[in-house]
């Protein structure tokens, strides 16, 4: 994929004093007991600075984020400058137009926090990418998509954060007859990361699917809403999630599809899978789906949970420990990242694993990369285990 | 079927012959007492004075009054309750009939109600026991003298508290659903009347069920009943509750309560159909607690109530211990039934397994609301959760709001849920058989709900299909 890169490098972060507490984040469209802690999640961010916030185009502010009012504002005022991109369709005989955008909050030449509003022409093709790394900080993006009828947009999100860093990121996509946008999501680490995706299926036979995968370790915590709501006729939505959770490790997953009334022949769907890994994990999972339409289909599956001790039986039998085979999912987690993303995003991937893991899993991580993008970066030879990840010892396991 | 409705034609669906007047007719209030409509400590003491109570009793329904006024309802959630109000609610109205034993004693009016629901008859027939409560109070309460032989109780709470059970019922009342827990359970804890209280002693197991009906007659009234049921270690119980309304142009309210204590390796099984009128607000609370490998079983049908919010909850606290929810939900024209339960998992071995089902018709809106929270005491614990929904048009509406608070690393949980409507492929199918299409559709959704219905006895499973028959009337077009 040739991507054409927007934005403004090198800017500086936004100075930003003392911090202030956005409320109601990723709250839930649905909601339940609030006994349950269940509904929505707090972020302590920096405090923004006065302002007007970022200015869109109009069909950029009609697009609907789920991170919830405070957040909404809150990176509209950290954002210098928005990206506004409209991908057109292809052009014989004119010049090649941006169809894209790269975003890289907290790396040396991203901004902290940033906004992009892209629009996909009709038929075009489109892309964004969300590359969120560093080790330290809160950083940001919002992205508002539009595809419009037969377009086509992926968007790539990876957020591979460090130590006390965090990440707030906000997609929200409409989507008009025929189009269809495909969402990837790896979530590696950061000491708190919300994510939330709001996609309105506005026309008929559009489609949306997003696909989270993402690894918590120590006490980090990764808060995900979804929000999608089908309109049109014969749309088709779909959400997987799917991740290793150990040591103190929390999660909370909301997901919601909504089938409302006249989006007749739509089909939705989501299904999550959970690898329980520690001790004290908390996973929380609130799988909503609403239904005013009687010709649709809405299912949900979900399993939660570690190894049974059959299956452990049988991988001792093999023998691998549940030690092993957490690492193995685990690793299996950011290899995918790594082969599945661009290089630079990839090379960030292996960049994450080498600080975060060591030698061994970076170099796993760098062969699955290798495999797509060629020799992509130089890998320590230093080889840890990976225990720091899956909070178990390296003895007792037998 | 023959439109004559042949006597072999009405075995075959078995719900041919039903009317609506089963559960929709009027009895006079006159002669009746009924307190003033609204709520204030007055009422309040004036309810404790007539039963004769404890001053603990006294003092724990004045700071269940406390509590309920400065309790709000959650904004966030769940269905609309605007439509009502206490000012215009009665909290307590009672014919002012003694508990009889004999159904000779009842007064007529009121032995005829509950001849028409067919209580004296299932009685005779399959019953251990019988409760039946006509507005705020018991009229009626035997149980077979070979129960009673065993030990057992079943009475209403007011007759335990004279009869020698003062210090158990002050142990365990309003202890697993406190006043705090919400608005509605602490209004119960303030202006309850009426229920039953059952003991079953250790090891005694009940062949027949015991069964408690609850009848709201008056309008503009509340029912506010509360069953408490201890089931001593390795005992068996199955107890059904049942209840049923006449439908008024104004609001009613049944703020009920039950609690049950299930001992080890103790056994219960609590069924209930509920066919509240739908002018009702049916705002329940039940929980129960189980200990170390027994089990709680719970069979739920809810096909009346204008807003309900149902959510029968299980604390598995012993080592082993089980949960098993079974429940259907029928939300037709102007209903809003919020249902389903609770499980909390706070012991190695537990097992919990959730299977509904729910059907909106005729704008009718179902919303299934569950959660599961495994505590990190929840060792090898296993949660299954399964909801299905079936949309009978486009005017209606069903949502699952399932929730799982997982903090144990060796607990398996897993969750399906599923929405969709019956297939024209199916209905086809059947009325190249002969078959018409209203009939079509109410043997599917007899289909569907089969499940739930083989769970209840056998009259109970009819009176479910009788129900949904009733629902499905005029389903076409």
């Amino acid at each position: 994929m040739t991507r054409a890169t927007a934005g403004a490098p090198g800017a500086e972060a936004t100075p930003l004093e003392g911090t202030v507490a956005l409320e109601a984040v990723d709250a839930a469209s649905a909601q339940t007991w609030n006994w349950l802690a269940i509904n929505e999640t707090e972020l302590r961010v920096p405090k923004a600075p006065e302002g007007a916030g970022a200015s869109l185009p109009l069909w950029a502010k009609d697009v609907r984020l789920a991170c919830g009012a405070d957040a909404e504002k809150w990176i509209s005022r950290c954002t210098e400058a928005p990206i506004v991109i409209e991908a057109k369709g292809a052009e014989p005989t004119g010049a090649a137009k941006p169809r894209g955008a790269v975003v890289r909050p907290g790396a040396p030449d991203g901004e902290t926090v940033s906004t992009v509003a892209l629009k996909a022409e009709a038929g075009a093709e489109g892309f964004a990418v969300v590359d969120a790394v560093g080790a330290s900080g809160t950083t940001a993006s919002a992205l508002r998509l539009v595809a419009l009828e037969g377009a086509s947009l992926e968007v790539d999100v990876l957020i591979a954060r460090q130590g006390e860093a965090q990440h707030l990121q906000a997609i929200g996509a409409t989507l008009a007859e025929d189009a269809s946008i495909a969402i990837r999501i790896w979530v590696l680490g950061g000491a708190k990361t919300a994510l939330s995706v709001a996609s309105d299926l506005v026309g008929d036979r559009s489609s949306f699917s997003s696909e989270l995968r993402y690894l918590a370790g120590a006490d980090e915590s990764v808060d995900v809403t979804y929000d999608v709501r089908q309109l049109g006729r014969q749309t088709e939505a779909r959400i997987g999630a799917s991740g290793v959770l150990a040591e103190g490790a929390s999660k909370t997953l909301r997901a919601s599809i909504d089938l409302v009334r006249g989006c007749k022949g739509s089909h939705g769907s989501e299904a999550e899978t959970v690898l329980v890994a520690g001790e004290h994990v908390t996973n929380k999972t609130l799988p909503v789906i609403l239904c005013s339409e009687d010709d649709v289909q809405g299912d949900h599956g979900a399993t939660i949970g570690s190894l049974s001790p059959e299956q452990m039986g049988f991988l001792r039998s093999r023998g691998l420990s549940e030690r092993d085979v957490v690492s193995l999912a685990s690793q299996a987690i950011v290899d995918d990242a790594a082969s599945r993303l661009d290089a630079d995003l990839s090379t960030d991937v292996v960049g994450w694993a080498r600080d975060v893991w060591g030698g061994e899993a970076s170099k796993s991580a760098a062969d699955a990369a290798a495999m797509v993008h060629g020799t992509i970066c130089d890998v320590p030879s230093c080889v840890t285990s990976m225990a720091s990840l899956t909070g178990l010892s390296d003895e007792g396991e037998g | 079927m023959a439109a004559d409705g042949t006597p072999s034609q009405r075995k075959r669906t078995e719900v041919a012959d039903v009317n609506r007047g089963l559960y929709d007719f009027v009895k006079s209030e006159e002669g009746y007492e009924r307190f003033d409509d609204g709520l204030s400590a007055e009422v309040v003491r004036e309810i404790s004075a007539r039963k004769d109570e404890p001053d603990w009793m006294l003092e724990l329904r004045l700071r269940s009054l406390e509590i309920y006024e400065r309790t709000p309802m959650p904004a966030n959630w769940g269905p609309s309750i605007a439509g009502l109000d206490m000012a215009h609610i009665s909290t307590y109205v009672t014919a002012g009939s003694e508990q009889a034993s004999s159904w000779d004693d009842v007064p007529e009016d009121i032995k005829d109600t509950f001849e028409r629901l067919g209580i004296p008859e299932a009685e005779r027939t399959s019953l251990a026991g019988v409760g039946a409560q006509y507005d705020s109070e018991l009229v009626y309460h035997n149980m077979r003298e070979e129960v009673a032989q065993q030990g057992v109780v079943y009475s209403g709470i007011e007759e335990a508290l004279h009869e020698g059970w003062e210090d158990l019922i002050r142990e365990r009342f309003m202890k697993l659903v406190p006043p705090t827990d919400h608005k509605f359970a602490a209004l119960h804890g303030a202006v309850w009347s009426g229920g039953s209280f059952v003991y079953v002693p250790e090891g005694v197991s009940l062949d027949f069920p015991l069964q408690s009906y609850f009848r709201l007659n008056a309008a503009g009234a509340g029912q506010f009943e509360h069953t408490l049921i201890i089931v001593e270690p390795g005992a068996d119980l199955h107890f059904i509750e049942g209840c049923s309304a006449p439908k008024y142009n104004v609001a009613n309210l049944h703020a009920g309560c039950v609690e049950l204590f299930v001992g080890k390796g103790a056994r219960l099984r609590y069924s209930t159909i509920e066919n509240w009128s739908k002018n009702m607000y049916n705002l329940n609370t039940k929980r129960a607690r189980v200990e170390e490998g027994g089990a709680i079983e719970w069979v739920s049908g809810s096909f009346g109530s204008h807003v309900s919010y149902l959510y029968p909850s299980s604390l598995l606290m012993g080592r082993g211990a089980s949960c098993e929810f079974t429940g259907i939900t029928f939300a037709g024209a102007g209903q809003d039934l919020d249902t389903g339960c609770k499980v909390h998992l706070a012991a190695p071995d537990t097992r919990a397994s959730v299977s509904t089902k729910s059907i909106s018709k005729g704008g009718g809106v179902s919303t299934f609301r569950s959660s599961v929270v495994v505590t990190p005491a929840a060792e090898n614990a296993k949660v299954s959760v399964s909801c299905q929904s079936l949309m009978l048009d486009d005017e209606s509406r069903s949502d699952t709001i399932p929730a799982m608070d997982v903090r144990c690393a060796t607990a398996q949980v897993g969750h399906e849920a599923t929405i969709g409507r019956i297939s024209d492929d199916t209905i086809l199918y059947l009325m190249s058989r002969g078959i018409g299409e209203e009939e079509a559709r109410t043997m599917v959704v007899n289909g569907f709900a089969e499940p739930i219905s083989k769970e209840l006895p056998l009259e109970y499973a009819v009176e479910m299909n009788n129900l949904i028959k009733l629902e499905m009337e005029g389903a076409i077009g």
